[in-house]
């Protein structure tokens, strides 16, 4: 591919992660309100900007933009995750847990790891996207899921498929993530 | 009459899958063929060189989905094929069955109306195919 | 019956016999499947083989197949396929709507002649085949002979 100039959002992209795989919180230009934001600002961007906008212009796209996106997440937070933990799996969830806790993502709790099946299986309590959305037909996660197949996918340096099983939307009160390692 | 049964009937369709995917291979000027799930994940692949199957995936997806909402938006309502005609070859895209696709990417040489032909007579198969294929 | 009749006739049977293997059918699905690929492999062959041994006749400036308007195999040397291809789509709209109102049947044969070149266009099963050389030459009498080698 010819090289190609960076984008503003590649630039903005870039910046952000960097922000995040710091581990540094604090942002410049934030001095009275800080670092945090409302959790609805959060799923006003999640679940419209990304999600009915996005439907609307891409129609049966729109998952698998939003899928794509949280990918492009997971592979930076586990590129930051797999940074002197000897790929040692339990060093390696564990500063994911960390990691998700300190972004607000959600709680991280492996729910099924059989490797020898290929599959692990993430539950993510308090999920950012989802909390206080109810009566969905199917589940809503998609960055998240996106998002672990990313983390996974890093560590194991293998293709994965990240499936969203349960949803706290559709009423299961946590979300469950499905790693196929392929 | 043929008696002899495949023992496990799934495993036989997604070897069919990929052989119709093989056969797509060998029409002149494409270089890539592939089923795309709903999250733009790629099930299926042949190809000729090394391809970022996670970004052709979504990018797929996304492209048909867009040009299908464009196609409600004028009125044409269900859209069968999406075709991207770029300096370097073509990208098709045609729906499956329950929002998988199959891809097929080509160089420039290729002829648009024979993969397309094939394109149009391989989807009915791969609609029956992916109908069982779902259901075991 | 002349050497490209006979082609015509060999391409219209392959054509049947794929649209037979298209047919539902209570077989095995991966057979079918096999099968329709295998057949439709079999006409296609047979039209670019053809298209070849076409182009290659003396008199015969090229020979290419459509379908729906799009450029499907073609002789060596086709210019313009996207003109062809338009071309194609016009005059068989126009001639379907002629042969309805007249009551000609399906439409096999359209021949567009100019005072410098023509082109002549015979359906075969789903595909259109197009053949062009210079207005004097007489295309039926070039076409019964196969000079080029197959």
């Amino acid at each position: 591919m010819p090289h190609m100039q960076k984008t503003d959002y590649q630039i903005a992209q870039q910046q952000i992660l960097d922000g995040i795989i710091s581990g540094e919180f604090d942002i410049e230009n934030r001095r009275d309100l800080g670092p945090m934001i409302p959790i609805r600002l959060f799923q006003a961007l999640r679940m419209v900007a990304l999600g009915s906008n996005v439907e609307d212009i891409l129609g049966q796209g729109a998952p698998s933009l939003v899928y794509h996106s949280g990918q492009s997440l997971g592979l930076a937070m586990g590129q930051l995750a797999a940074a002197n933990v000897d790929k040692d799996l339990e060093s390696y969830v564990g500063k994911i847990k960390l990691l998700c806790r300190q972004l607000s993502i959600g709680l991280v709790v492996p729910d099924r790891v059989d490797l020898s099946a290929g599959v692990l299986e993430l539950r993510v309590d308090e999920c950012v996207s989802c909390a206080g959305i109810h009566h969905v037909s199917a589940p809503i996660c998609h960055f998240e899921a996106g998002m672990v197949g990313g983390i996974v996918k890093t560590f194991f340096n293998r293709n994965v498929k990240a499936t969203e099983t349960k949803c706290n939307a559709l009423g299961d009160k946590t979300c469950l993530i499905r790693v196929d390692l392929l | 009459m043929n008696n002899i049964h495949p023992l496990d009937p799934r495993k036989s369709q997604s070897g069919e899958i990929d052989a119709i995917l093989r056969n797509l291979m060998g029409i002149q000027g494409v270089s890539a063929a592939a089923i795309v799930d709903s999250d733009g994940f790629v099930t299926h692949i042949q190809r000729d060189s090394e391809i970022n199957t996670d970004a052709i995936g979504a990018s797929v997806q996304v492209v048909f989905g867009a040009a299908a909402r464009a196609a409600q938006h004028v009125g044409h309502h269900v859209t069968n094929m999406v075709i991207c005609e770029n300096a370097e070859g073509f990208i098709l895209s045609t729906p499956v069955e329950a929002g998988f696709m199959l891809a097929l990417v080509t160089q420039r040489d290729a002829l648009l109306g024979r993969v397309r032909f094939e394109l149009k007579e391989t989807i009915p198969v791969l609609k029956k195919l992916f109908s069982n294929y779902l259901n075991h | 019956m002349h050497w490209f009749q006979s082609q015509l006739a060999a391409l219209n049977r392959l054509a049947d016999q794929y649209a037979r293997a298209q047919r539902p059918s209570a077989s095995n699905i991966v057979n079918v499947s096999e099968n329709m690929r295998l057949k439709r492999a079999e006409f296609i062959d047979a039209v670019q083989a053809l298209v070849n041994q076409v182009g290659k006749i003396k008199g015969i400036s090229s020979c290419a197949a459509y379908h729906d308007g799009l450029i499907l195999a073609r002789s060596a040397d086709v210019s313009a396929i996207d003109a062809f291809g338009a071309t194609v789509q016009e005059s068989a709209r126009a001639a379907q709507q002629g042969a309805a109102l007249l009551g000609l049947g399906d439409v096999e044969q359209i021949v567009i002649v100019g005072t410098k070149n023509k082109l002549a266009m015979l359906n075969v099963g789903p595909l259109v085949l197009c053949i062009s050389c210079r207005k004097e030459i007489n295309l039926a009498a070039a076409l019964q002979r196969n000079i080029a080698p197959p």
